[in-house]
């Protein structure tokens, strides 16, 4: 079957050319490249007066380059050929005298779908829920296909820099300023486009008219200024050099013709490929949409139908998880001490949703929809009749015991599953007489933004509370890993020695604000200090604290933590280490807190690197020598989609692999020695690997 | 005083994936084309100083006529000497270099071709129930290498993994172990090593010609976490399709003498056999009969396993090299490590395959090649074979 076929209206002399290919979305490879070449040059010859672009697809107009294809076996020179080739067919569409019109009825155009959509066709129009953008970079690739160098003639400098380089996807309605596309109903797609084209004869393609009018059209001078901001800003760090080519590209192209300037692009196009942190998110995009969601494995006979839940605790996490679970059409009933503060919450996630009708991302009826499903009380005797409750207090053992056995005397049959970041369930589970209804489930915040649920298996939960707690979680849209019990889990634990280490390296004597900045150096989306102020200090604080009590010869809480802690430099809304923390604009005060460190050598910037990101890696491989971890796949995935791992690395396992096990051992031991921290001395799990022989290919 | 006995050649066939570049060659021309080469590994033919022959091969139902298929090995090299074919499973070569030793030493005869050789691609399915006719109903036709077990015992995959579970031996070490031997086998493969031990072979498959000269078997993109995840087989605990080996062909062949006559015949013994040695345990520790016939090899030499530079272990199972090696170990968990780190470090039959009765003398030429790179030294060499037995060897570069 064709993947681009060819129709002819021989009334209207509308050619339709219908996109449709093998896969579950419709994807650019050399088939589809073929079918495409054939269509435009039948099209020339039936001296057509227009063509129409439709996908025939629910979802999916064109989602870009079929990456399975160009990893399995293609060569750099096979990817340079079939990118020059998509080039190629982009211009040779586009230069065609007909006019070209797109519909979008609800789907998405990514990558070099959104590319046919702003080179090749001279107008769009689309249905108000269509999606288009460039999510390249979060594949560790860049718009390849002539888009770095025709969307900010379409939207302008600052914002294309802005969804290049940050991977964005827009709803329709982003673009309607633009000129290129026209939003409407489904019903008036098509007469729309007939109108257009028979409206349009001889039009010329917008990336050829000499005429053409930019939107927001810049100096030469204010552009390069421009990019070269983007450039300090996004590429601080080397291991993304997707986006320092995104930015090169862009600059690149200035003051060349389309053709020249997307054939210039493909010499920054084809080395990504052979570049390890690009293959890392290659890969990880893989896994993430293609084994994550399946990796935990539960019987669905052991599923416990949760059609209703209640979440105790209507604070930031607790309304956050409430409303990702009405939001899919969960019924959820909020609890608090009161009834009055329950309701507030309520309130509140009405409003933020109410945000996002205004700003056009939902519609109303999915906010009614979802309000419908909450409720609120304060009386515990309404958990009745509900099958499993989520416990989201203060992170406090004794207030969560309480809460626990007051919820399982009201009804002893729910699951109760405790959303704690750094308590076991065995502590949890002390005391109760059904510990098999109880398990872990550790949402992050902010919850409906972040994709991660760590599901932790208490030392005697029952495969059916497991199963049923996995397949909520699924409900709720997260992907799951599953860990067993033990202090902090897995994420918890291994996001404290970031963070940990941060503080730490202050006390070495390298300034707070250089730590950060030496960490998204490294990758990380935000530097541990920063994270402090965000997260917020006595969050931090006390989980520290906790840790330390559970594993005291591997970590303790810093000097300079504690003193801040007790001066109240716990940022979110306090003072901390930046006046403001978009910005990163430094708050020198803090300064007065940090307790140098005496008789130790300050790490060199390289050193202080390797602590950051190798402080994690081990605390992931210890969980793994623990039992906590059970698999790399889970290690790799908690890392980078719940504590902010840098995802060009992949994850502790890839990293590793990339750096060979017995190197990773050999440094950790030297930075462990040299800067006495035994939180870096080597996880077990290595010597164990070392003893196989493997150096490589963990994941 | 004494005579030594010195391997003058050793060679061998890559070794073939299951149905793939070596399924449709007639084995007796694998076992061939292993031994002329090995009898001109120093660079002339020594055929014609051949006194003895001995093959060693554990499915005999893969040749035509399964009988007496060493002589017919023999015959097409133009060998007109007295051959022995024997079956002790896996160990039959190691078994068969053992014999041409005993002669040797009875000064029967003072050289002698050894020759492993299995082809388990060609293994037929079999049927008892045809030759008597079939009057009513199915007929069941029985696949011997589907799975490898023997009549009233569990299948082989089972039994190691119970010795891995017996000697707590966890599952993810087994599945590195795995992974680590593709990744040693493509690090000695990019440094050349195997060409010393490989024959390139000129292999027909369906209309195509070809010369195969590398294992086909490695993968260089396997990974542990996703080995991790392949389910246990034959129901077995931790047996998976990962970190066992596969179905191969492949014949390896190695011509021995007396030192006496290798130097009247101006031959360079390439290393000395020290010792070698038999032992059994009960039918289900294939995993752990590596070790003993070690130490049985060791006390018979009067040697200590740390004289040993190297070891090779069989992978017929991941679980052989970990559990012999613990047990060798003594349990204790340092030294095991330690050990662990001088054995198989080319790879082993888990990347480049075990064609399970060319296997014995694979490994030992595998590991006396490594011995001469190194400029020489002592190793050890074992084996398990089915219902538990072993072999091992001591040669001395």
């Amino acid at each position: 079957m064709s993947e681009f076929t060819y129709s002819l209206d021989q009334l209207s002399s509308v050619a339709t050319l219908s996109i449709n290919t093998a896969g579950a979305v419709n994807t650019i490879g050399q088939r589809f490249l073929a079918d495409m070449e054939m269509a435009i040059d039948r099209a020339l010859l039936d001296r057509v007066k227009g063509v129409v672009i439709v996908s025939g697809k629910k979802k999916s107009f064109l989602d870009g380059a079929n990456l399975k294809e160009i990893v399995t076996g293609a060569t750099p020179a096979i990817i340079r050929h079939v990118t020059l080739r998509y080039q190629e067919a982009l211009a040779s569409l586009a230069k065609r005298p007909f006019p070209v019109v797109a519909l979008l009825d609800g789907q998405t155009a990514l990558g070099g779908g959104f590319e046919l959509l702003i080179w090749a066709c001279d107008h769009v129009f689309a249905t108000s829920s269509s999606r288009m953008g460039f999510p390249e970079v979060n594949v560790g690739l860049f718009p390849a296909g002539g888009g770095t160098q025709i969307l900010p003639k379409l939207i302008g400098l600052n914002a294309a820099v802005d969804l290049i380089a940050n991977g964005r996807v827009n709803p329709a309605e982003y673009y309607s300023g633009s000129g290129f596309l026209t939003i409407c109903t489904t019903d008036q797609l098509k007469s729309s486009a007939i109108e257009w084209i028979e409206s349009h004869q001889g039009i010329v393609n917008r990336n050829y008219d000499p005429d053409f009018q930019e939107s927001n059209p810049l100096s030469q001078e204010e552009k390069t200024k421009i990019l070269t901001a983007a450039k300090s800003r996004y590429g601080i760090s080397p291991y993304r050099p997707y986006v320092l080519a995104a930015l090169d590209s862009m600059e690149g192209g200035l003051s060349l013709p389309i053709d020249a300037a997307a054939k210039r692009d493909i010499d920054l196009f084809v080395p990504l490929f052979s570049n390890p942190n690009s293959r890392n998110k290659i890969d990880l995009f893989g896994l993430v949409t293609g084994l994550a969601p399946k990796l935990v494995r539960v019987d669905p006979f052991h599923v416990v139908k949760v059609d209703k839940i209640a979440v105790i605790g209507s604070g930031l996490m607790g309304s956050g998880i409430a409303q990702v679970a009405a939001e899919k059409g969960i019924n959820v009933t909020l609890v608090d001490v009161d009834a009055e503060t329950a309701q507030t919450a309520v309130e509140r996630i009405g409003q933020t949703l109410q945000n996002l009708v205004d700003r056009g991302k939902w519609l109303p009826r999915r906010r009614e929809a979802a309000l419908g499903n909450l409720g609120w009380t304060a009386d515990y005797n309404q958990l009745k009749d509900i099958p499993l409750v989520i416990e989201c207090v203060f992170e406090d053992l004794d207030l969560k015991q309480r809460i626990r056995a007051k919820v399982q005397e009201v009804n002893p049959n729910v699951i109760f599953a405790s959303n704690t970041s750094t308590i076991p369930m065995a502590e949890i589970s002390e005391g109760s007489t059904r510990p098999e209804m109880i398990v872990g489930m550790h949402f992050f915040s902010p919850a409906p933004l972040m994709p991660l649920l760590e599901v932790i298996r208490g030392p005697q939960s029952n495969p059916a509370v497991i199963a049923t707690a996995v397949a909520l979680g699924r409900a709720m849209g997260k992907t799951v890993i599953l860990v067993n019990d033990g202090p902090g889990f897995y994420t918890s634990r291994t996001f404290g020695s970031y963070v940990m280490n941060g503080f730490r390296l202050a006390e070495l004597g390298i300034p707070p604000w250089d730590v950060d900045l030496l960490a998204l150096r490294v990758g990380f989306p935000q530097g541990p200090l920063h994270v402090y102020g965000t997260a917020g200090g006595n969050v931090i604080y006390h989980a520290g604290s906790f840790m330390a009590t559970r594993f005291p010869d591997r970590m303790n809480v810093p000097r300079t933590l504690a003193n801040m802690f007790e001066a109240g430099y716990v940022g979110a809304g306090k003072p901390s280490f930046y006046e403001d923390y978009r910005k990163m604009v430094p708050d020198r005060s803090a300064e007065e807190f940090i307790t140098r460190a005496n008789g130790i050598p300050t790490p060199t910037h390289e050193e202080a690197q390797d602590i950051l990101i190798l402080g994690m890696v081990n605390e992931a491989f210890w969980c793994m020598s623990e039992g906590v971890l059970r698999d790399y796949y889970s290690m790799d995935i908690g890392a980078v989609l719940g504590i902010g791992f840098p995802d060009c690395w992949h994850g502790p396992a890839r990293y590793v692999s990339l750096k060979g096990v017995r190197e990773v051992k050999r440094r950790l031991n030297e930075l462990s020695d040299k800067f006495g921290m035994p939180g870096l001395a080597p996880a077990p799990e290595f010597d164990l690997l070392i003893a196989t022989g493997l150096d490589s290919n963990l994941i | 005083m004494t005579d030594k006995y010195v391997i003058v050649g050793a060679k061998r066939t890559p070794f073939g994936r299951y149905l793939g570049s070596l399924s449709e060659m007639e084995p007796l021309d694998l076992a061939a084309h292993a031994a002329k080469f090995s009898l001109t590994s120093q660079g002339r033919d020594i055929s014609s100083e051949i006194d003895h022959v001995f093959v060693g091969n554990c499915i005999p139902g893969s040749f035509e006529t399964g009988s007496v298929t060493g002589r017919q090995i023999s015959l097409k090299l133009g060998l007109n000497k007295f051959t022995i074919t024997l079956d002790t499973a896996c160990c039959s070569p190691l078994t068969a270099l053992r014999m041409a030793l005993w002669g040797l030493k009875l000064g029967e005869y003072s050289s002698a071709l050894v020759i492993g050789v299995e082809s388990m691609s060609t293994v037929p399915h079999m049927s008892r129930e045809l030759r008597n006719g079939v009057r009513i109903g199915e007929v069941k036709l029985r696949d011997q290498i589907f799975p490898i077990s023997y009549p009233g015992y569990n299948p082989v995959a089972i039994d190691a993994s119970d010795g891995a579970d017996k000697h707590d031996v966890p599952k993810r070490m087994l599945d590195a172990w795995a992974v680590a031997s593709h990744q040693k086998w493509f690090a000695a493969a990019e440094a050349g090593k195997f060409s010393e031990e490989i024959a390139p072979i000129s292999a027909r498959k369906g209309r195509e010609t070809f010369v195969l000269s590398a294992d086909e078997s490695p993968r260089s993109n396997s990974t542990l976490a996703a080995v991790e995840q392949l389910p246990p087989v034959f129901g077995a605990k931790t047996t998976t399709a990962g970190n066992a080996p596969g179905l191969n062909d492949g014949a390896s062949a190695t011509v021995v003498m007396t030192e006496k006559r290798a130097l009247e015949l101006g031959l360079e013994p390439m290393a000395v056999i020290e010792e070698m040695a038999g032992e059994i345990d009960l039918p289900h520790g294939i995993s752990w009969i590596p070790a003993l016939t070690i130490k049985k090899v060791l006390s018979r030499a009067g040697m200590d396993l740390e004289q040993m530079d190297l070891i090779e272990i069989n992978e017929a199972f991941a679980a052989m090299p970990l559990v012999s090696a613990k047990i060798l170990a003594n349990g204790d968990n340092d030294k095991w490590y330690e050990l662990l780190q001088k054995i198989n470090v080319n790879g082993g039959a888990i990347a480049m395959g075990h064609p399970v009765g060319a296997s014995g003398l694979r490994i030992t030429m595998t590991m006396m090649y490594e011995l001469r790179r190194r400029g020489g030294g002592l190793g050890v060499a074992a084996i398990c074979g089915g219902l538990t037995q072993g072999e091992a060897i001591i040669i001395r570069v």
